[in-house]
C-alpha cells in the first residue's frame, strides 16, 4: 500500500480574509451586480454570435458537433452578464444533448433545432418567467421523449 | 452571508479562460470584491508558465479550454507545480461537465467545481469556504489535493449550514417511521436463491 501524507496547508488567503475590512459583503454583492449589469451589452451581442453560428451549423452536414457544444458551453458562460432567464438551462440542455450524441446515442438534428428556436425564444426577450418556464418545459418534453 | 474584504486587495489572483467575455465577467466580480492583482490567462499553458513565474494567492480557471483543460491544469499544479503553488487554493468553473470528464473532475485536486452561469454570490461564498476552511491535504501516488470524503455525519464541521441544499442537519431529529422488527432485519440479510 502506498503511503499517504495528510496536512493541513497554511494559506496566505485564510490570513487575508481573517483581517477586518472596509467593504461589507453587501457591498461587495452591490458592486459586483453593477459591474455585471455594465457588460450586459458585450454578452448580448457574444451571445448574438454564437446565436448565429449555431443556426448556420445547423444547416450544415453534417452538424460539426464539438463546434456546437463549445457555442453551447460559451453561452452559459455568456449568462453571467445577462439576465435571459432560463437561456443557460437551455444551453446546458444543448451541451447536455451533444454529449450524449458523441457517446454513442443516435443523432437527431431535430432535436438540435429545438435547442437553438427555444436559445433563440429566449434570447433578447420581453417574455415573463411563466413565459420562459413554458419554452423550457417543452424543450424538457422534447428531449424526455427522445431519452 | 457575512464578512468584510479590504484584505482582499492584496490577493493575486490568477484567472484563465479561453473566452474574453468570460474572462471579463470574472475579472468584473473580482474587482468589486476589492481585488486589484488580477492576471490573466487563455489556456492551461498559458497559466502553467504564469504560476512557474509567480505565485498567487487563489486561481479560477474555466474547465473546457483547448490544448490544456483546467482538469489538467490543476492536477500539474497539484503534483509538478512549484513547491510553494502546490497547495493554492484552485476552484474550476464549467459550464457543463462531460461524462467522460466527471471522474477527471473528482480527481484533479480542485477545491471547489463551480457551475456556470457565475454568479457574484456563488462565487463569494466559494471564496470564503475556500479561505476558511479546515480540509486536509491528501497526498498519495494516486491523488494530491483537498481530502474529497466527506462522512455521512451531516455536513462538515467548518460549513454547519451544510454544503447542499440536501445536507442532513447535524441535528437529527426524531425518527420519521418506527424502528424494522427482527424479522424485518433478519429477511434483510436472509440469503436468497439466484434465478439464473
Amino acid at each position: 500500500m502506498s503511503a499517504v501524507r495528510k496536512f493541513r496547508p497554511k494559506l496566505a488567503l485564510t490570513a487575508m480574509m481573517k483581517k477586518a475590512g472596509d467593504i461589507s459583503a453587501s457591498e461587495a454583492l452591490r458592486r459586483a451586480d453593477e459591474a455585471l449589469h455594465a457588460m450586459e451589452d458585450v454578452c448580448l451581442n457574444a451571445v448574438d454570435v454564437e446565436l448565429a453560428g449555431l443556426e448556420q451549423e445547423l444547416r450544415t452536414a453534417p452538424q460539426p458537433l464539438e463546434q456546437m457544444y463549445k457555442r453551447g458551453s460559451d453561452i452559459i458562460g455568456l449568462c453571467g452578464g445577462l439576465s435571459a432567464e432560463g437561456l443557460d438551462v437551455a444551453a446546458h440542455s444543448l451541451c447536455d444533448y451533444i454529449d450524449r450524441v458523441l457517446e454513442g446515442e443516435a443523432l437527431d438534428v431535430r432535436i438540435l433545432g429545438v435547442h437553438v428556436a427555444s436559445m433563440r425564444l429566449l434570447h433578447r426577450s420581453q417574455a415573463d418567467s411563466a413565459a420562459r418556464q413554458e419554452i423550457l418545459a417543452g424543450l424538457a418534453k422534447v428531449c424526455a421523449k427522445r431519452a | 452571508m457575512s464578512g468584510s474584504f479590504q484584505a482582499l486587495e492584496k490577493a493575486n489572483i490568477l484567472i484563465v479562460d479561453d473566452n474574453n467575455q468570460a474572462l471579463e465577467i470574472m475579472a468584473g466580480v473580482l474587482m468589486s470584491f476589492g481585488v486589484r492583482n488580477i492576471v490573466r490567462a487563455s489556456n492551461g499553458i498559458d497559466a502553467k508558465e504564469l504560476v512557474e513565474r509567480q505565485s498567487f494567492d487563489l486561481i479560477l480557471t474555466d474547465a473546457q479550454m483547448p490544448e490544456m483543460d483546467g482538469y489538467d491544469f490543476v492536477r500539474w499544479l497539484r503534483r509538478e507545480g512549484p513547491e510553494a503553488m502546490r497547495v493554492c487554493p484552485a476552484l474550476i468553473i464549467t459550464s457543463h461537465t462531460r461524462r467522460s470528464e466527471v471522474f477527471k473532475a473528482r480527481d484533479c485536486g480542485a477545491n471547489f467545481i463551480v457551475a456556470k452561469p457565475l454568479t457574484p454570490n456563488v462565487l463569494l461564498q466559494r471564496i470564503m469556504w475556500v479561505a476558511r476552511s479546515d480540509r486536509m491535504f491528501i497526498e498519495c501516488d494516486t491523488y494530491f489535493g483537498p481530502d474529497r470524503r466527506y462522512k455521512n455525519q451531516g455536513p462538515p464541521p467548518e460549513f454547519p449550514e451544510g454544503r447542499r441544499r440536501d445536507d442532513v442537519p447535524i441535528e437529527l431529529g426524531e425518527p420519521a417511521e418506527p424502528n424494522l422488527s427482527q424479522d424485518e432485519l433478519d429477511n434483510l440479510i436472509k440469503p436468497q436463491k439466484v434465478s439464473t
